[in-house]
């Protein structure tokens, strides 16, 4: 079932069109990996599906509604949560509070309860910490979960990025790098975690990545992209045979391998 | 309380803060009983009306200093205080409301003024919104001047009556007709507030406003509807600031628009960076400091504004963190060295 759906979405900058024209689909439940070149528009269209980018044309479709231009908080509460390619965190809060604000849109806590403090609020207060700890264990950070995110080692960081993106209970989850600047224990450690994100609770996943290795070991579809347009998709083994592909890579970017 | 998975590792900061919240509920009433003991010592009326004074000022300023911290550069404190002030009046002269219903109700009408225009301002930043609540506040001094009927006018609402008397038959009389009754009222109002800003600031709302001000972007990405927020933290403060200017119409017996003029919130936001806006303490301690230098001073009232200017370029140059840093900061020259080792661990990742 297609469950995320561009049609023909454009976005320009000045004259500059970062992508153009794209038709894109994804189907729920896999893990499709979105890879192009330097400046090839896949930030630029994770940014116009999560509505922080209104595109110039075209439609995002997910689960059957148009969503474009809704508001990023309007996206993320249908179901789609990304993550970002520099790491974005609550830098001055702890990792578990990191974790704790992204349960949002689970937590369900009233104003007038959360003034006064009932017996229920704490309840429901030490149900989302538990929670939180919870999604600290999945991802092997229990033991920094006091840590400021600040002072966490950039692996650990990126973790917790996924790890704040997850607790929103996402439909559909878009990672944008989320393997850049880790060491390759950390890159086998996180293509595992993200596996387990989609079997164990049916997450689609999208992943924006630049190490060849790991794309062809997670991901089942390829799409590629190049000056923000769609150039070639298919099986992993199919998009390395293909010679647009390898073109397109060694053309602009050292990162083929 | 419940038992949370024994694991030793994770005992927790987190659990320890929301053992501590529990707590916190007697520290305000505390607080309540310590200050209520205060007329037992103190006769004077003069020095109970610093007092009274001082109680609804550290409701405006706190009330003020949370929309700050929600990231909006306030400048219209005033007209809050104004409409609280005026509507609590009017419903209780014209309407014949008992002031225990007109003045929450003069919160609500506040509050309700700040969603108004909280929903199209609240996305302008910095100066912007600055402007447009100072105009704001400034619009409605010029209603209350223009139009005579309802508001009085320039010359204000003379002979306001004081809060109706509440008799708990055979045990309690209170009428207002002593100092030490509005005293208490005063010190009710002030704990009820700060108790709800400091639930505000601890709890999960707290959270939410910490993590608007770390990252917005990412508070947005995980659904976080940030402008919901910011009306909130508006709306709530604005109509607790509201309440206090009942209280102070009534309290007063007189209001004029003058009352509640721009140099209200200036006073206002003089308050909050010379105690230090970080913390919560920090604007109360800056309240009672300037107010009593105020006092003290009370003769050249025509100086007051530049004395407390004066107060505001010293801090600003010389302490940006307000008097509230002042003890961290002592603490931290007199051990230095060790803190510079500290500094050194903490610069090394991991
Ligand atoms: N906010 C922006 N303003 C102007 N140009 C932008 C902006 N964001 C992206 N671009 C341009 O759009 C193109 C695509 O960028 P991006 O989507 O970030 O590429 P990728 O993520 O594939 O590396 C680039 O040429 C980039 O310079
Ligand atoms: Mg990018």
């Amino acid at each position: 079932m297609t469950q995320l759906e561009l049609q023909k979405v454009s976005k320009f900058f000045g004259g500059l069109a970062a992508i153009s024209r794209l038709d894109l689909q994804v189907q729920q439940g896999e893990i499709i990996g979105l890879i192009g070149p330097n400046g090839a528009g896949k930030t630029t269209t994770f940014n116009v599906i999560t509505g922080e980018l209104r595109p110039n044309e075209g439609e995002v479709i997910f689960e059957g509604q148009d969503i474009t231009g809704l508001r990023p908080h309007q996206v993320a509460t249908l179901g789609i949560v990304r993550t970002y390619q520099l790491v974005t965190l609550f830098p001055g809060y702890t990792a578990l509070k990191n974790v704790l604000v992204g349960l949002h849109l689970g937590a369900r806590i009233g104003f007038a309860e959360a003034i006064l403090n009932s017996r229920s609020h704490q309840r429901k207060e030490l149900h989302l910490y538990r929670q939180a700890q919870e999604i600290l264990n999945f991802f092997n950070l229990q033991a920094v979960a006091d840590e400021p995110a600040e002072n966490l080692p950039h692996g650990l960081q990126r973790k917790l990025g996924v790890a704040i993106a997850l607790a929103a209970r996402p439909k559909m989850l878009l990672l944008d790098e989320p393997l850049t600047g880790m060491n390759p224990n950390e890159v086998l450690e996180m293509i595992a975690t993200i596996r387990r994100i989609r079997d164990r609770n049916g997450i689609t996943v999208v992943v924006v990545e630049h190490n060849m290795r790991a794309v062809m070991a997670l991901c089942e579809r390829i799409v590629v992209i190049n000056f923000g347009v769609r150039i070639a998709e298919g099986a992993p083994q199919d998009i390395q045979a293909n010679k647009q592909v390898v073109e397109a890579y060694l053309g602009s970017d050292s990162h083929a391998a | 309380m419940t038992r949370v998975r024994p694991d030793p590792d994770r005992q927790g900061k987190f659990l320890g803060e929301m053992k501590a919240q529990q707590k916190s509920r007697l520290y305000f009433l505390g607080l309540f009983v310590l200050l209520g003991l205060v007329p037992l010592v103190l006769r004077s009326e003069y020095y109970l009306h610093v007092l009274i004074a001082m109680f609804y000022h550290v409701i405006y300023a706190t009330t003020y200093r949370f929309i700050l911290r929600t990231g909006q550069f306030h400048f219209g404190a005033h007209a809050f205080v104004g409409i609280g002030a005026y509507a609590s009046v009017l419903l209780v002269m014209r309407a014949g409301w008992s002031f225990w219903l007109a003045m929450p109700a003069a919160g609500l009408i506040a509050a309700f003024f700040a969603v108004l225009i909280g929903y199209p301002t609240l996305r302008l930043k910095g100066i912007y919104f600055a402007i447009i609540t100072w105009g704001f506040g400034d619009t409605l001094r010029f209603i209350y001047m223009r139009f005579k009927e309802p508001f009085g006018g320039p010359l204000g609402i003379f002979a306001i009556p004081g809060p109706n008397p509440i008799t708990i038959p055979g045990l309690i009389t209170i009428d207002f007709s002593q100092k030490t009754h509005f005293y208490f009222l005063a010190l009710a109002l002030m704990i009820v507030t700060l108790y709800i800003l400091h639930r505000m600031e601890q709890s999960r709302f707290g959270l939410i406003f910490g993590a608007i001000r770390e990252g917005d972007r990412l508070a947005r990405a995980v659904g976080i509807n940030i402008m919901n927020y910011k009306v909130l933290a508006f709306a709530v403060c604005s109509g607790l600031g509201a309440m206090a200017g009942s209280f102070y119409a009534h309290y007063t017996y007189y209001i004029s628009p003058l009352d509640f003029s721009v140099l209200l919130t200036i006073y206002l936001a003089i308050y909050t960076v010379v105690g230090g806006q970080e913390r919560y303490a920090g604007v109360i301690v800056g309240t009672v400091v300037l107010m009593l230098a105020g006092e003290v001073f009370a003769g050249y009232s025509h100086y007051q504004l530049l004395m407390y200017s004066g107060f505001l370029i010293v801090i600003l140059l010389f302490l940006p963190g307000g008097l509230i840093s002042l003890p961290g900061l002592l603490t931290r020259v007199g051990s230095r060295a060790e803190e510079k080792e500290g500094e050194k661990f903490r610069n090394d990742p991991a």
